[in-house]
């Protein structure tokens, strides 16, 4: 089905058989489609986790049913006999496509421009450069932005413009930041500068707690230690998930002894230091970005790109 | 009850009454020292009960306290306690308990905010001398190492307890074998210490000290050590740093050796 004949359908009001199943690779699409199904049927949305949980309740004093969701990344089994069912997936087995052709939606990648007509659209009254601040700021992630305006949204059109400038004076979109303590300590530990300089100019929008970056950094080091300067480790040894063994072993980049044993002496010294004042609490987060990243390779890094 | 050794404070303690004897007192002194004792003597003395408040420093715990109408000796362990919590005591010194008493236990008094310690009475528990703890322990055990290793009685009796030769040949083991061990198989010396005062682990402390012990006895048979004991030396010291992050502290040694 295409999705312009469904947004007809859906205009005209008709949708009696709400067997659909969209291929969306973000879900905001869908999303909003499943709303307005919602609406004009007037029917209540049920999440399920399985497609076994979709059972049409068809008592003799009960005659509403529910419009029952489900989300998966890839369309396996066919659906259950009930008539109000909405999958949202990335892909369609192939075995049972043929069967569902006429309900399948494919809903096309959210384009730039739609973006931009979303945001004019839902936050009529703001001033564009605002809101291009905002869909930067939000690195074009939809849901993130829709997110946003609900905030604003709430206002008079009148008075949007004045108060989406007050929110960013009052820092009220300050979790706007698609970083996250664990970008910091990733980018810290593949000595990944560039990333590094983007996050540090978002840091004020971070959650970073200093403490709790150097107990991340030094559970991490020490990881690192047991598997680079192991003698033939393996996840099952260290008792740890093989996907994190694999991404320390294969994707990190090597360290070598020196500057791994360095790097834990100073993880392990920042808590005594603390507590004899010989370190200040407010510089402990640069102070030990700056150890860590200096070694001889790093330097040569910086040296090249700046 | 027969507290050996402290003649001093027993008779500071024996010239004091109900009327008289100070409402806030820092008592000072090593673990394993008696501190616990010294306050069971001092509320059997006064004819009070005691109650270890080390836990319950919340402020509606606080205005509990001042509530009760049963005289009480109110304990605090302040080696335990963070600045927070030590600030929340100094509220509770700057309006003393009508007819209660506060003994706050400290192992080092400078350790303890200088606000606190001037609205105390400051006592302290005597040191021992090697002739004083060999009261302790029967005249048939070999007690020269315990004697050597240990400061208090409460030391005394853990070291007793424990089999000293074994853990000086694994103490000996890892300093032969350091400098050639893989550095995570190093690390892993911190699963046979406790930190924490684990039951079924030696004590951080005592293990420190008995590398220290063995430190000195290697170098003095020639090793050239110097370095290894200045380390383990500045180790053992900041054990002493109010809540210090033990595992850390013996971590970062073991990364500097």
């Amino acid at each position: 089905m295409e999705l312009k004949d469904l947004k007809l359908k859906i205009q005209n009001k008709d949708l009696n058989n709400s067997i659909i199943i969209f291929i969306d690779d973000i879900g905001f699409i869908s999303k909003q489609y499943v709303q307005a199904i919602s609406k004009i049927r007037n029917i209540p949305i049920v999440s399920i986790d399985n497609l076994s949980d979709a059972v049409t309740d068809n008592s003799l004093f009960d005659t509403t049913s529910d419009l029952f969701l489900y989300k998966c990344d890839i369309l396996k089994d066919t659906l259950p006999k009930t008539s109000d069912i909405i999958v949202i997936c990335k892909k369609v087995d192939k075995n049972i496509s043929e069967m569902y052709a006429d309900v399948i939606v494919q809903i096309p990648k959210v384009l730039d421009w739609q973006i931009e007509d979303y945001c004019t659209t839902k936050a009529k009254g703001v001033e564009s450069k605002d809101l291009a601040w905002l869909i930067d700021s939000c690195k074009r992630d939809i849901f993130k932005i829709d997110n946003e305006l609900n905030k604003i949204a709430i206002f008079d059109e009148k008075i949007r413009k004045i108060e989406f400038k007050n929110f960013i004076k009052d820092n009220i979109f300050s979790d706007l930041s698609p970083y996250t303590i664990f970008s910091l300590t990733n980018a810290i530990i593949t000595k990944n500068l560039n990333e590094l300089k983007d996050i540090y100019l978002d840091l004020d929008k971070i959650d970073v707690n200093a403490m709790g970056l150097l107990t991340i950094l030094y559970n991490n080091f020490k990881n690192i230690i047991n598997i680079q300067l192991g003698v033939n480790p393996t996840a099952e040894s260290l008792n740890m998930n093989p996907k994190q063994f694999a991404a320390i072993k294969y994707r990190i980049g090597r360290y070598s002894k020196n500057d791994l044993v360095s790097i834990f002496n100073l993880l392990t010294s920042i808590d005594q230091r603390l507590k004899l004042g010989e370190l200040p609490a407010d510089v402990i987060l640069d102070y030990v970005v700056m150890k860590i990243l200096i070694s001889d390779n790093t330097v040569k890094i910086y040296e090249r790109k700046y | 009850m027969e507290i050996m050794f402290q003649d001093n404070l027993i008779s500071y303690i024996n010239s004091k009454t109900l009327d008289t004897f100070p409402r806030s007192v820092l008592l000072q002194g090593l673990k394993g020292s008696g501190k616990h004792l010294i306050v069971a003597y001092i509320a059997k003395h006064l004819g009070l009960n005691y109650s270890d408040i080390s836990e319950k420093l919340d402020l509606e715990s606080i205005n509990n306290y001042y509530l009760q109408s049963e005289p009480t000796i109110y304990l605090i362990d302040a080696d335990k306690l963070t600045i927070k919590n030590q600030n929340t005591i100094l509220k509770f010194l700057e309006e003393p308990l009508k007819n209660s008493f506060i003994i706050i236990l400290t192992q080092n008094k400078y350790n303890i905010l200088e606000t606190i310690r001037n609205r105390c009475i400051n006592l302290s528990l005597s040191n021992y001398s090697k002739e004083n703890l060999s009261y302790f322990i029967d005249k048939d055990t070999d007690m020269s190492i315990l004697l050597d290793l240990a400061e208090t009685p409460g030391e005394l009796k853990i070291l007793k307890d424990l089999d000293i030769s074994k853990e000086l040949d694994f103490i000996d083991k890892i300093f032969d074998k350091m400098s050639i061990a893989a550095f995570p198989n190093a690390l892993t010396l911190t699963n046979h210490v406790g930190f924490k005062d684990e039951q079924d682990l030696i004590s951080a402390d005592i293990f420190i000290k008995i590398m220290r012990y063995e430190l000195k006895r290697r170098i003095s048979q020639g090793k050239n050590e110097f370095n290894v004991y200045k380390l383990t030396n500045n180790l053992y010291r900041s054990l002493f740093i109010p809540n210090i992050d033990k595992r850390q502290l013996f971590e970062n040694y073991l990364s500097a050796l």
